[in-house]
């Protein structure tokens, strides 16, 4: 999109709410909803927003607690807080600090996510790495790299975990696609690669890789095959 | 309507020999469309289907061309929105791209430097196309156009089929967005069944 004028800014400080528009630099301090459809160039969000269409930046710098609606573009962005978007979330380079939930698909160029993350589609990004320390679940995980991890884990952490279920800190998806993956405490129906490391403490229905297959012996894949 | 043909996401890697990360980015790019993606349950959990005789055609068309253009150029190819490629009308007959036939009739009284947005480049090529096959007459032509005029915006972005249907020599024309089945009644003959994204897709290729 060519710019022929300088859009104007959108500053929000304390309680308010804007209805949609295209704007350069959004900067939000407090709370606040925005009813329509925003494109910006600029995001900046500390504190509590929630959207009801579309929101798409270009660069989106946010902390605090983010409820989406249809679709959340969000650029290169790095978010901590609370993330929950409806529909679909969309970006180039993610990074992801807390608790996400998203109920569409998301994709991303590149995608670093530490915390909780449920996807209730398909997670899709060139280069996955999640690091949990919650519950990290997504219906199914595909892309080029695809690398999970867990927190180091202490004993209060374990306790927390036995009381409420979303703090054990393992990722679980239906199937896991790509091409190079390396798995930690992950549990999977099925999972399919070309280079692929199963690690410590997963559960494996099923791996199906072409190059190379490397399974730790604290992991437990039922049924692998060459092909 | 016959049930498609469906490949699993198994078969059509080994097939064509592209690796997971390659399809999945090529979707995250939509140079493969949503809708192609059909989630069937099978014995071994969900999996993922595609209709054969779309998606071979596709993925061969991407290998071809993704080492002379960048993903997003291809995208912009092979996407379903109109892109902005106005022409004038006499290039449209030099460049082949509608046969004078159909300029003659449809368009006899615009002069030859008149400027035709895409949609109606795209209006002139599929009557040119239906003409050519053979299935259709001149005058039936023209009610395909008044159609295409009055009603293919209301398909941007989306996949969508235009139906040619004869019943006791009585044309109609009807566009319906892919996939759906259709079902009609037996006096009823489907003359034609032609993807209009198809059509969009060549009509890219031969303006750029």
């Amino acid at each position: 999109m060519e710019r022929t004028k300088a859009l104007p800014d959108l500053t929000i400080n304390g309680v308010g709410q804007a209805s949609g528009g295209s704007y350069g630099e959004v900067r939000i301090d407090g709370v606040s909803r925005l009813k329509g459809d925003i494109e910006c160039e600029k995001l900046h969000i500390n504190g509590v927003v929630s959207t009801h269409g579309t929101l798409k930046a270009k660069e989106m710098a946010f902390d605090g607690k983010l409820n989406a609606g249809e679709l959340l573009d969000a650029g290169n962005a790095r978010m901590n807080g609370m993330v929950k978007v409806k529909g679909r979330f969309r970006g180039e380079a993610i990074e992801l600090n807390g608790f996400i939930d998203v109920g569409g698909d998301l994709s991303a160029e590149r995608l670093v996510c530490r915390g909780a993350l449920d996807v209730k589609g398909l997670l899709n990004a060139g280069e996955v790495d999640i690091t949990a320390e919650g519950r990290c679940k997504a219906r199914e995980i595909g892309g080029e790299t695809i690398r999970t991890r867990r927190r180091k884990s202490g004993a209060w952490r374990a306790m927390w975990g036995w009381a409420i279920p979303k703090l054990i800190a393992v990722t679980e998806a239906e199937t896991i696609e790509g091409d190079r993956i390396e798995l930690e405490y992950t549990t999977a129906t099925a999972v399919r690669g070309s280079v692929v490391h199963i690690g410590k403490g997963c559960r494996i229905g099923s791996v199906e890789y072409t190059g190379q297959l490397v399974v730790h012996p604290e992991a437990k894949v039922e049924h692998q095959a060459r092909i | 309507m016959s049930e498609r043909e469906l490949i699993s996401k198994k078969e059509l890697l080994e097939l064509t020999g592209i690796s997971y990360g390659q399809l999945y980015r090529w979707k995250r790019k939509q140079l493969i469309p949503e809708e192609w993606f059909i989630r069937k349950s099978t014995f071994t959990g969900q999996e993922t289907f595609f209709p054969k005789e779309l998606i071979l055609p596709r993925i061969d068309k991407i290998v071809n061309m993704k080492d002379d253009l960048s993903l997003d150029e291809l995208a912009d190819k092979l996407s379903p929105f109109l892109f902005d490629h106005p022409l004038r009308k006499d290039e449209l007959g030099k460049r082949n791209i509608v046969s004078k036939v159909v300029l003659d009739r449809f368009c006899g009284s615009d002069p030859d430097n008149t400027v035709y947005a895409f949609e109606q480049i795209l209006a002139y090529y599929a009557v040119d196309q239906m003409l050519q096959s053979g299935a259709m007459s001149l005058e039936e032509g023209e009610l395909l156009l008044m159609m295409l005029k009055e009603h293919g915006a209301k398909f941007e972005g989306r996949a969508c089929e235009l139906l040619f249907i004869r019943k006791m020599g009585v044309p109609v024309f009807a566009l319906a967005a892919s996939p759906s089945e259709l079902i009609f009644e037996n006096g009823a003959k489907v003359v034609a069944k032609v993807s209009l994204t198809d059509y969009m897709e060549q009509l890219k290729l031969k303006l750029t």
